[in-house]
């Protein structure tokens, strides 16, 4: 199952990934790889198998409406690369 | 032509509306993890590992949340889903730390579902196509001339349950789109899941529209608008639009599928750039949570929950209490104050009169800010008692409305209200003593009035009412007051 430079690309854009060309070629060897691989599972017969998972049966898993104490806001923003104590800082989108 | 005249048609052209609501449901914690779900506070300050997207962390549906989906889906006729699934929807924005937002894709929660809205004078049908679960992303703040190359993020917001109500392109003009919205808020805020505040982002809008030349079945490309912050803003933006795809059409050119954001700084729609705008969500099935399953007796149990829901209070109001079509429509509008107006009828035993002094008296406070059916100062039966001592002729309507306004403006407790001293006279005897006084003490007034100055009973009635501070029963003053000058022609 191969796949293209071009979906690499589109993919890398999505991703707000910068490549270089010899990167998405390599990046488009390497994935075809991994969908070749996994296409193997496509071999095992299925044949009168329900269409299921394992969490498919399980019975819901549900919270109840209550509150639990919430991190302090020092803690939020700890591992944040940029914030002023009170915000998170991110690079302006708009305008 | 036979065919009925269409009024949506604009310069031969017809615009298709459908909308997509955004209601926050109002349940204590956030969808998927139990930090507060509220307003206003310290930014920052309601967040957890799940709803800030650590690694590691995850998602446990809030069991409220599913039920409130699922009261707004059964109040506007649609299917709950027995196995719905909830998808990630892939995008990049600084206020969705978790690079996806958890929604639902193929398997919504409901799907159809009818919104009814008066038209015209007639009703219209508009359908819904389904409503799902998804998570709120945070609030981005791009405070203006501060000068900040950065714009700051709070991420209380993120995580807040949301359902998404996406209609069917049914309407045909911006007054449609906008009535259908009056009619999600209210049904929303009757079954109780969402306070419709678009103000506070409770209740977000986005609109689909189109336009296609008369009779044309196919319809034409559409635009998709956003940032719409009122229901006015909604309808004002659609008619921008439909007025500039129609020109361009108009002036040879056609219309590109594109995403255009509100000003409604500048009444304008403006188009985001295209970085903003890669629409290629790859939803895929969410990993970190089960299928929901609703069962049969899940189901039953929140059908029976619901409250009656307006059209058909309305139409009770009218079979029950005799009141018109057109005062049933307003005292439904809110359930708070359908509420209200129905503990007054109840107790006064008189949907006419009920009806007169909420619709009245008490709606003119409420729109001055005086007065707030959802949380009335004055209980219903406190203005029940005072239109008991009208309807009773024991104090005078205009008593009744001066003690209306010392319990709602002076906030006065009931027990103040001097009904005693403020009795009605009605005592024919009593009347008359004060009517002779009063037109002897204006001669001038008497020979006018015989001679055809019929207006100045109002002048007599104001002298009288004037001497009883209003106490006086105003039909019985007319009546004696007719006879004692009819008296004096002879």
């Amino acid at each position: 199952m191969a796949i293209s430079t071009k979906e690499i690309e589109k993919v890398a854009l999505l991703a707000r990934l910068e490549l270089d060309p010899k990167e998405v070629e390599s990046l488009a060897s390497d994935m075809s790889n991994i969908l070749d691989y996994v296409e193997t599972l496509t071999k095992v017969d299925t044949e009168g198998l329900e269409d299921d998972n394992a969490s498919e049966n399980s019975s819901n898993v549900l919270r109840e409406d209550k509150p639990h104490e919430s991190l302090s806001r020092e803690e939020a923003l700890r591992n944040s690369p940029r914030h002023n104590k009170e915000f998170f800082l991110a690079p302006k989108v708009i305008g | 032509m036979s065919q009925t005249e269409n009024k949506n048609i604009i310069d031969g052209f017809e615009p298709v509306i459908g909308l997509e609501v955004h209601a926050q449901l109002v349940t204590k914690t956030k969808i998927f993890c139990a930090c507060e779900n509220k307003y206003g506070a310290e930014p920052n300050t309601l967040t957890c590992p799940v709803c800030l997207g650590l690694p590691g962390a995850l998602p446990v549906l809030n069991m409220q949340a599913v039920e409130y989906a699922i009261k707004m889906i059964l109040a506007i006729g649609g299917e709950v889903r027995q196995r719905s699934i909830f998808a990630r929807k892939n995008y990049f924005y600084p206020d969705l730390p978790k690079g996806y937002q958890i929604s639902q894709f193929d398997l919504p929660i409901g799907e159809g579902g009818v919104i009814t809205i008066s038209a015209d004078g007639s009703e219209k049908q508009l359908g819904v196509t389904r409503i799902h679960l998804e998570d709120d992303a945070g609030k981005s703040l791009h405070p203006e001339g501060s000068g900040d190359t950065y714009s700051r993020i709070d991420l209380n917001r993120c995580g807040a349950p949301l359902i998404e109500i996406v209609s069917e392109p049914d309407m045909r003009s911006p007054q449609e789109a906008y009535a259908y919205l009056s009619k999600i808020k209210q049904i929303l805020q009757y079954v109780g899941v969402c306070t419709g505040d678009m103000e506070k982002g409770h209740l977000r809008c986005d609109a689909n529209i189109s336009v296609r030349p008369e009779g044309q079945e196919k319809f034409g490309t559409k635009t998709e608008l956003k940032n719409m912050n009122s229901f006015k803003g909604v309808e004002r933006a659609l008619n921008f639009e439909i007025a500039r795809q129609i020109q361009t059409i108009k002036d040879g050119g056609s219309i590109s599928q594109q995403t255009l954001l509100w000003n409604e700084k500048k009444q304008v729609a403006e188009a985001m750039r295209s970085k903003e705008e890669a629409n290629d969500y790859r939803y895929f099935p969410e990993p970190d949570l089960t299928p929901l399953h609703v069962s049969e007796s899940w189901l039953e149990e929140i059908r029976e929950s619901l409250p009656e829901l307006p059209d058909a209070r309305s139409a009770r109001f009218v079979k029950e209490y005799g009141i018109p079509e057109y005062d049933a429509g307003v005292l439904t509008d809110t359930h708070t104050l359908a509420d209200y107006f129905e503990a007054v009828a109840k107790k006064i035993n008189d949907g006419k009169l009920a009806s007169n002094w909420v619709m009245g008296e008490l709606s003119r406070y409420a729109n001055e800010g005086a007065f707030d059916f959802a949380e009335p100062h004055v209980a219903p039966e406190d203005i029940s008692r005072v239109i008991s001592e009208v309807k009773a002729l024991k104090i005078s309507a205009s008593f009744g409305k001066q003690a209306v306004k010392e319990l709602v403006v002076e906030k006065k407790p009931l027990s103040e209200i001097d009904f005693g001293g403020n009795q009605m006279i009605s005592d024919t005897g009593e009347l008359e003593a004060l009517i002779e006084n009063v037109l002897s003490s204006n001669e001038e007034n008497v020979v006018r009035y015989l001679a055809g100055a019929e207006k100045l009973i109002g002048f007599f009635v104001g002298q009288l009412m004037k001497e009883t501070k209003g106490k006086a029963d105003p039909a019985l003053v007319n009546k004696l007051l007719k006879e004692k000058l009819e008296s004096r022609r002879s």
